[in-house]
């Protein structure tokens, strides 16, 4: 549960800091979309030199960039294997009475794997160079032109704040939960998985419990403080768009753009 | 010797920025029969050491005894451990889930692999033991108030039948009443079950009648040990800790002080005027 990084933001004060967090969020959109555009190696080996540089002068430990990862291990192995067995096309390097691998499959294979570690390591930039308020907030701003057409900008926004809030609370309150049904004799890490998935009763049903409980605390304290949606509300901060947050985007557009078009 | 600990100390996150040193160099004898009062400031270790008695956190440095065996290298194993001693955290109300409340005091003792009769029978006595109507037992949990929730995960931990019983915080907000009802059970638990006790607590008013001895932690270490009047001479250190004197303790204090003859292990109000009277006679 430790290796989770979603959500998780290193203080500091970069370029990458700095950037409001809306450019940020618009480059991030052009970067995916180049990075969903590349049609061969090279246009990888163009978008790693931008992305490492851009790790380089967010002056974040790569190791947080190695811990996002982690989860996705599994689908990029997963990823891999289909592809080697089921994409055909190439010369036949291996056969194995009815199944074989062919070139196109590991081609494929690694472009596929080279893909997600790109998208993973890029959006994990955004999390851990801006803080979630700022990050909702920066959110909020880009929903608001569909609040038009009938799409709860702030309520979203707020709420993915409350959820990104309570990441850590409940940790601690499962942890400790946990930790009580031990005591108690409970034994979450053995058996198969029936038994397994049975022995999370014990954990998980107080942990709603408080999760509902801790829900209806919150809303009155909203209510107490004469909350009421996103409707005439002001706010502390105003976040301010500046030449390098244009300069950021352009630059993304201009990737983006390049990718797509020039065939790379 | 039942419990000892021997030069425990605990690190938290070790080798990371967040790392914190919540224990340093611990030891402690828990003899059979014992009511122990471990008190200290909020974030003194006080949680931390308790948990480490029934292997729920593994030191860092050093080691517990149960028996004069290391808890991780006993042979029945960890299982049989937390059943011999028990502990019931802050809020334990917190933890229960069973649809009833037989079944979640039943939880334990299921866990051990007890036969169905042996189990009914040790969730009616754990039910009387902490004055809970046996009509209860077939209620909800989350239909009692808080007080009765907090005595079903009490006895949801006493039928498991430990030798001791480590209780964290066991009357945090409750209301007076409350809080006295709570002790006086674990007063009687220790008396008529002859059960070892061990008690974590921020208030000396709370424990310093119960207890026969007084473990004051701060900042991870063992500041003073020893019966509640030794550990009360010093009352400008314990103030110094954070941990105010029973409010009947420092009278006598401030009597003393003035010259006049009193004893100064007095906690309650009724000794203290027995005190006084006795000291006026005297004069």
């Amino acid at each position: 549960m430790k290796s989770i990084t979603i959500g998780q933001f290193i203080p500091g004060d970069s370029l990458l800091h700095r950037l409001d967090a809306r450019a940020k969020f618009a480059a991030l959109i052009f970067l995916i979309i180049a990075i969903f555009a590349v049609h061969s190696f090279w246009g990888y080996l163009i978008l790693a030199a931008v992305i490492f540089a851009l790790l380089l002068t967010s002056q974040i430990p790569l190791s947080y960039f190695f811990r996002g990862l982690k989860p996705v291990y599994y689908i990029m192995l997963f990823t891999l294997v289909i592809h080697f067995f089921f994409t055909k096309g190439g010369t036949v390097l291996l056969r194995l009475g009815p199944v074989t691998i062919e070139t196109e499959g590991i081609y494929y294979g690694f472009f596929m794997v080279i893909r997600i570690v790109f998208l993973v390591v890029a959006t994990s930039l955004l999390t851990l160079t801006t803080s979630p308020i700022a990050l909702t907030d920066g959110l909020e701003y880009l929903m608001k032109p569909f609040s038009r057409i009938g799409v709860p900008a702030h309520e979203i926004a707020m709420m993915m704040t409350i959820a990104l809030r309570f990441i850590p609370t409940l940790m601690e309150e499962s942890e400790k939960i946990m930790k009580a049904q031990m005591a108690r004799g409970a034994d979450f890490e053995s058996g198969n998985v029936y038994q397994r998935a049975k022995s999370l009763v014990p954990l998980l049903v107080p942990l709603f419990v408080s999760s509902f409980r801790r829900a209806d605390d919150l809303a009155v304290a909203m209510e107490a403080r004469c909350y009421r949606g996103g409707e005439g509300r002001t706010r502390l901060h105003e976040p301010k768009i500046t030449l390098q947050d244009y300069l950021v985007v352009a630059a993304s557009i201009a990737l983006a753009a390049f990718i797509t078009w020039g065939q790379v | 010797m039942l419990l000892t600990v021997e030069n425990l100390s605990y690190t938290y996150m070790p080798g990371t920025p967040f790392e914190v040193k919540a224990l340093k160099n611990i030891n402690l004898e828990i003899p059979r029969g014992e009511y122990l009062a471990i008190i200290g400031q909020t974030g003194s270790g006080k949680s931390t050491l308790v948990q480490h008695l029934n292997g729920l956190l593994k030191p860092t440095k050093g080691r517990v005894l149960l028996e004069g065996e290391d808890i991780y290298q006993r042979k029945s194993g960890l299982k049989d451990l937390r059943q011999r001693v028990g502990l019931l955290f802050q809020f334990p109300e917190q933890q229960l889930f069973e649809e009833t409340v037989f079944a979640d005091v039943a939880f334990g003792p299921k866990n051990m692999g007890l036969d169905e009769a042996e189990i009914k029978r040790r969730v009616e006595k754990a039910l009387t033991l902490v004055g809970l109507p046996l009509d209860v037992a077939q209620r909800s949990p989350f239909s009692l108030s808080g007080g009765q929730m907090r005595r079903v995960a009490m006895a949801g931990v006493l039928a498991m039948q430990p030798d001791v019983l480590i209780l964290d915080e066991p009357a945090a907000g409750l209301d007076p009443r409350g809080k006295t009802e709570i002790f006086d059970q674990i007063d009687r638990l220790h008396q008529e079950e002859n059960l070892t006790v061990v008690l974590v607590s921020h208030s000396m008013e709370d424990v310093a009648v119960r207890a026969k001895h007084l473990l004051v932690l701060g900042d991870g270490e063992v500041k003073h040990y020893g019966t509640p009047a030794e550990v009360f001479t010093d009352a400008a250190e314990l103030e110094q800790l954070g941990l105010a004197l029973p409010q009947m303790a420092l009278l006598m204090h401030r009597l003393r002080q003035s010259g006049k003859d009193v004893p100064t292990d007095v906690f309650t109000v009724a000794a203290a005027r027995d005190a006084i009277l006795r000291m006026l006679e005297v004069q």
